[in-house]
């Protein structure tokens, strides 16, 4: 122990921790110091103040013994200690006003509070060990009995001033009272852990003879074996609830078996003895050095909390064995040294010191390791659900991709349950970090993946009634004007809604309403307490996330975002009973428009200003319906593909559905010559049907979920590129269509067969239904399939031996000329014009279709929405109340932006836990005889 | 108290209780649903929204945004009930008959009271979490529990109570 004197120590642990503290708190109080009042501002600018010169005055002193070549003092511990404990003191003591109730709950991190406690406890920490050192080395009459025995007393004593002198108190005056109180209770605890820590030095340097070298193990195997367990055992509720949820702890999560297992091969590793083999003493350092990393993790988890160990000791007997970490890390760390000494004469200290540390890295990079194995399986399994490469072949493990689920779950830091822990505490936060890029898998997406890979039950259907709210657009008012500079027409449109229900909780307006191809929306308002607050764009995720939050604390929010293909979603929230609200959006178009908003038609713009050209920007073309008119028209010929649920459990039922397509082709001959079949699970094979499809289909390993939203995407995607005189009329064969796992819809993909937006489903032997991919994929829109009905189409050619096929439909399209990998060098366009919202829609279609360069081109479209000011489908606009929410927003979206785009920014869904039953059955117990003797 | 003939009837009763919870723990959703199933309707009920069940997993309220599984079934109150229930029922029962009826009659009460007790946590946490995370400042995990604490206490005391009040009326001096 003392190496402990070396000033380097306090630069580990007397300046490091302060600098990443000093950086946490900046951050937090940049989002929210907008809501804090002048003298919680002061409070903050105080303590950030003292903070510093903590610091600083730590680092002079450091660097002061350093070049002196002076040791650390015995004044430095006791100064120290003082100086950390008044600034942790009063950091709590003033925690009301640093975080007052106007900063929302959401807009902190989930242990924002504890951050003092566990960055400044190493210092102190450290300073315990060092008057324990300097008050006790050289004294070789120091007894260990006498130690514990003193320590014993501060309980005891407390227990007595509990019980006898505290109901006799008569403060002076309560705050007074209060502080004195609390004042003694930490003299208590710093007492009690000074001189259980000093007896336990006594004990393990105590010389013991050869003979009675077996007794060290009386004590050792409680300390490193015994407790241990038994703390993990407690804490996870196996010894007090015996069989209840193994998901949480008290002081954390540590369910896992790899806890109990490292904390065996720890407690071996301490217990084993010191024989004077060389080679022996060499593996015994090198494994004692491997468990260190896990000695000390369990000592940082339970330093903030080991100021309540004395108060657990009074009201639990058990609660000593939250001194457990601290006693193991005394113990571990003499033993190191031990063995360090006796190893020096052996080997070379070089070696020796390369040695530890390598093995001090195994555990933590073991675990880094297990976690990038983890990321790489989750995101091959999101990149294979949701921007697959389609030329690609997939094969992910199912078996570790469930393992990672199960880990993902772990360490999931939303879901609020019951008080206890259910993070592993610091290795949660790695852990998302290091997976997730701090973001989060929503509930839904490991849904989705568990639906797709292991053919695990998806969403029901909805059963219930739905809150009646009505609303009433009882305005709606336009105003267009041509702006020459910018190409195209400006128009805005104010909307006045009122809700007309008469229940009483608040409710929020949700409409959606379809823009015209070429029109997108540049602004948006919300009237907020009488004045008219603008949009800001932000990133979909993060906004949606923000917009989620704020709802629940019921502000008021308002939000514009692209749902799916060209379908807006505007939601306002809240609306009070009878209550009106005014909102407004900018619309940009190249011709005269109409929109419908919740059944009111409106006309934006008037006669075209000159003749109508086709426009092109970003890979994209704007087709005027003028220009469409002219194109050559044509009929193409459809042909049946078709999509068979070769799903888990579904092999029996080949036969079926091989009928079933033999009928379908004995009907429809015409339509069956190039007909292709593709075999659903979770992967999706094809063949063309002149194939042995019905050998190849008994051949197929019938597992997973049957994953129809990604073979229609693959066919979709493969019909628009193919743009051939053919086109494919997709028929899905299934027996339980409701199990398909589908998107919203695929209005996206809507251009891919211009003819008809519909597909067929057969789910039993005698008729197949008509679906639309424009809509809810799973429900039939009631249409009549009639293969001689299928309109014809426009031929656009697009280049020598290329053409896109346009619907005949007297409207404007945009088309994906060609594809892009990234936003056009030339596309410096001015903010909000029309030439730049036409660009954004090129790069949008080139992700759809190419799914696989989504990822690289996500980014770049939000940062260039943001550019244009003009919405894309990947951003949204949002009003929201106050800069500490643009803050909160600032700092969501940054994290979206850094991480993968498939992760979601929040999670959506919330349990409502019971508590635990334990608590309750003491709480029950307690109130009752409360009530009894209340009552006497 | 309960008198040595009588322990024996708690120590099946807190056997029953081990047993239960034996199968809890390793039970899921689905196998709870005789709990979710009339929580969630009654939910759904007076909070006037739509809800779906996801086999193994439990019911999801989209516009609540939450979701009643195995964790909310209300099954720890039920045993603490069963046992509360039980402990009374031992204490004022008489003949030996009344002692064996004590204990199906204890769990189909404690069924029921968990049943209400659950629409009434849920249901008061549905409507006051969110507002009282942004009132008192503080995290809604602890808001929750606070919700199902209070609401469980209530129930159980109130119970606990009243049967207290009719037995003691009944006794025989």
């Amino acid at each position: 122990m003392r190496n402990l004197l070396n000033p380097r120590w306090l630069l580990i642990v007397g300046v490091l921790p302060v600098i990443l503290l000093f950086l946490l708190l900046r951050g937090e109080y940049a989002v929210f110091h907008s809501l804090l009042t002048a003298e919680s501002i002061h409070l903050w600018k105080s303590f950030a103040l003292v903070l510093i010169l903590l610091g600083a005055a730590n680092l002079a002193y450091a660097v002061f013994l350093i070049v002196k070549r002076k040791e650390v003092s015995v004044l430095y511990a006791l100064l120290a200690m003082v100086a950390f404990i008044a600034y942790i003191y009063s950091y709590f003591y003033h925690i009301d006003k640093l975080f007052p109730f106007s900063i929302p709950r959401w807009m902190l991190p989930d242990r924002v509070y504890t951050y003092v406690g566990t960055f400044l406890m190493p210092t102190l920490a450290y300073c315990m060990l060092l008057l324990v050192y300097r008050l006790t080395s050289g004294r070789k009459n120091a007894k260990a009995w006498v130690n514990f025995l003193t320590a014993l007393l501060v309980p005891l004593l407390w227990y007595l001033l509990f019980q006898g002198i505290i109901p006799l108190w008569k403060p002076v005056s309560s705050r007074f009272g209060m502080h004195l109180f609390l004042v003694l209770m930490i003299m208590g605890v710093l007492l009690f852990l000074f001189f259980l820590v000093r007896g336990l030095y006594i004990l393990i340097n105590r010389k013991w003879s050869k003979k009675n070298e077996g007794y060290r193990l009386l004590w050792k195997i409680p300390v490193a074996l015994v407790f241990p367990l038994l703390g993990l055992l407690l804490n996870s509720g196996v010894i007090i609830d015996g069989v209840g949820e193994k998901s949480a702890g008290v002081f954390g999560n540590f369910s896992s078996y790899w806890f109990y297992v490292l904390a065996l091969l720890n407690g071996i590793a301490v217990c084993l003895p010191e024989l004077s083999n060389r080679t022996y003493r060499l593996a015994l350092f090198v494994a004692r050095s491997i468990m260190f990393p896990f000695t000390l993790y369990f000592f940082l988890v339970f330093l903030p909390y080991l100021p309540l160990s004395i108060v657990a000791i009074i009201l639990l007997g058990l609660g000593f064995l939250m001194l457990t970490p601290i006693l193991l890390l005394v113990v571990h760390i003499n033993l190191l040294v031990a063995d360090y000494r006796f190893l020096v004469s052996e080997f070379s200290p070089r070696s020796i010191r390369l040695a530890a540390v390598a093995a001090y890295l195994v555990l933590p990079l073991a675990l880094t390791f297990s976690y990038l194995h983890d990321r790489v399986v989750l995101n091959s399994a999101l990149e294979y659900c949701y921007s697959p490469d389609y030329s690609r072949s997939y094969r992910i493990g199912t078996a570790s991709l469930e393992s990672t689920l199960e880990a993902i779950r772990r360490n999931k830091n939303a879901t609020p349950g019951n008080l206890m822990q259910k993070q592993i505490p610091f290795l949660s936060r790695y852990y998302n970090w290091l997976v997730l890029d701090n973001l989060m898998l929503s509930e839904s997406k490991i849904c989705r993946l568990e639906q797709v890979f292991f053919g695990k039950p998806g969403w029901g259907k909805s059963s219930g009634n739905i809150p009646d709210w009505k609303f009433e657009l009882t305005d709606i008012s336009t105003t267009s004007s041509y702006d020459s500079t910018r190409g195209c027409w400006i128009s805005r449109v104010e909307l006045e809604l009122t809700r007309i229900d008469s229940l009483t909780w608040v409710a929020g307006y949700t409409s959606s309403f379809d823009l015209p191809q070429g029109c997108w929306i540049s602004d948006y308002n919300l009237v907020v307490n009488g004045k008219r607050e603008k949009g800001i764009l932000a990133e979909k995720k993060s906004a949606l996330w923000i917009f989620s939050n704020i709802v629940s604390t019921r502000r008021d929010p308002g939000i514009l975002f692209y749902r799916s293909g060209n379908r807006v979603v505007l939601d306002v929230f809240p609306f009070s009973k009878g209550e009106v609200r005014k909102t407004g959006f900018e619309l940009i178009h190249k011709e005269p428009v109409a929109i419908t908003i919740d059944g009111h038609t409106v006309a934006l713009g008037s006669a075209n200003i000159g003749d109508p050209q086709a426009v092109e920007a970003g890979g994209a073309v704007y087709l005027p319906a003028k220009v469409k008119s002219s194109l050559k028209r044509l009929k193409r010929k459809p042909y049946f593909h078709f999509i068979i649920d070769a799903s888990m459990g579904n092999r029996e039922r080949i036969d079926g559905y091989i009928a079933r397509i033999d009928r379908m082709v004995a009907d429809y001959p015409e339509l069956a010559s190039e007909a292709k079949v593709s075999f659903v699970g979770t992967y999706t094979t094809t063949l063309p049907m002149a194939t042995n499809w019905k050998d190849k289909l008994a051949e197929q390993p019938f597992t997973g979920g049957f994953f129809l939203d990604w073979s229609l995407r693959k066919i979709l995607t493969e019909a628009y590129y193919e743009q051939s005189e053919t086109f494919p009329l997709i028929v899905v064969i299934t027996d339980d269509f409701d199990e398909a796992i589908t998107g919203e819809n695929m209005a996206d993909y809507r251009m891919a067969i211009p003819e008809t937006d519909c597909f067929l489903v057969s789910q039993s032997d005698s008729a197949f239904t008509v679906h639309s991919l424009g809509e809810d994929l799973l429900r039939p829109v009631g249409k009549i399939f009639n293969p001689d009905s299928i309109p014809a189409v426009l031929k656009y050619s697009v280049g020598e031996n290329r053409a896109v096929y346009l619907p005949d439909d007297g409207k404007p399209s945009v088309i994906l000329k060609m594809h892009q990998d990234g936003i056009p060098a030339d596309a410096n366009f001015p903010r909000k014009s029309w030439m730049a919202a036409l660009t954004m829609q090129g790069i949008w279609q080139s992700m759809v279709f190419h799914p696989d360069k989504a990822d690289a081109l996500w980014p770049e479209l939000v940062r260039y929405s943001f550019r244009s000011g003009i919405m894309s489908p990947v951003t949204s606009f949002l009003v929201v109340e106050n800069e500490a929410q643009k803050a909160a927003l600032k700092r969501k979206q940054e994290q979206v932006l850094a991480g993968n785009h498939h992760l979601d920014a929040g999670e959506e869904i919330m349990q409502m836990s019971e508590p635990d039953s334990l608590l309750i059955a003491l709480l029950l117990i307690m109130a009752i005889v409360a009530i009894k003797r209340f009552s006497r | 108290m309960v008198k040595r003939n009588k322990l024996i009837y708690l120590f099946i009763a807190l056997g029953i209780v081990v047993a239960f919870k034996f199968g809890y723990a390793r039970a899921n959703s689905d196998s709870l649903r005789i709990l979710i199933n009339p929580i969630s309707g009654i939910v759904g009920f007076f909070t006037g929204s739509a809800s779906y069940y996801i086999p193994g997993k439990g019911y999801f309220f989209n516009t609540l945004g939450v979701i009643i599984d195995k964790s909310c079934s209300g099954f720890n109150f039920m045993m603490v009930a069963f046992v509360m229930l039980s402990f009374q029922g031992l204490k004022y029962s008489r003949t030996r008959t009344e002692r064996i009826l004590t204990l199906p009659l204890a769990f189909l009460i404690a069924y029921l009271l968990a049943v209400f007790a659950g629409v009434s946590r849920i249901f008061s946490s549905v409507m006051l979490q969110k507002r009282l995370n942004g009132l008192l400042g503080i995290s809604s995990a602890v808001v929750h529990e606070v919700i199902g604490i209070v609401v469980y206490l209530i129930v159980l005391i109130g119970t606990y109570f009243l049967l207290e009040k009719y037995s003691k009326k009944n006794e025989k001096p």
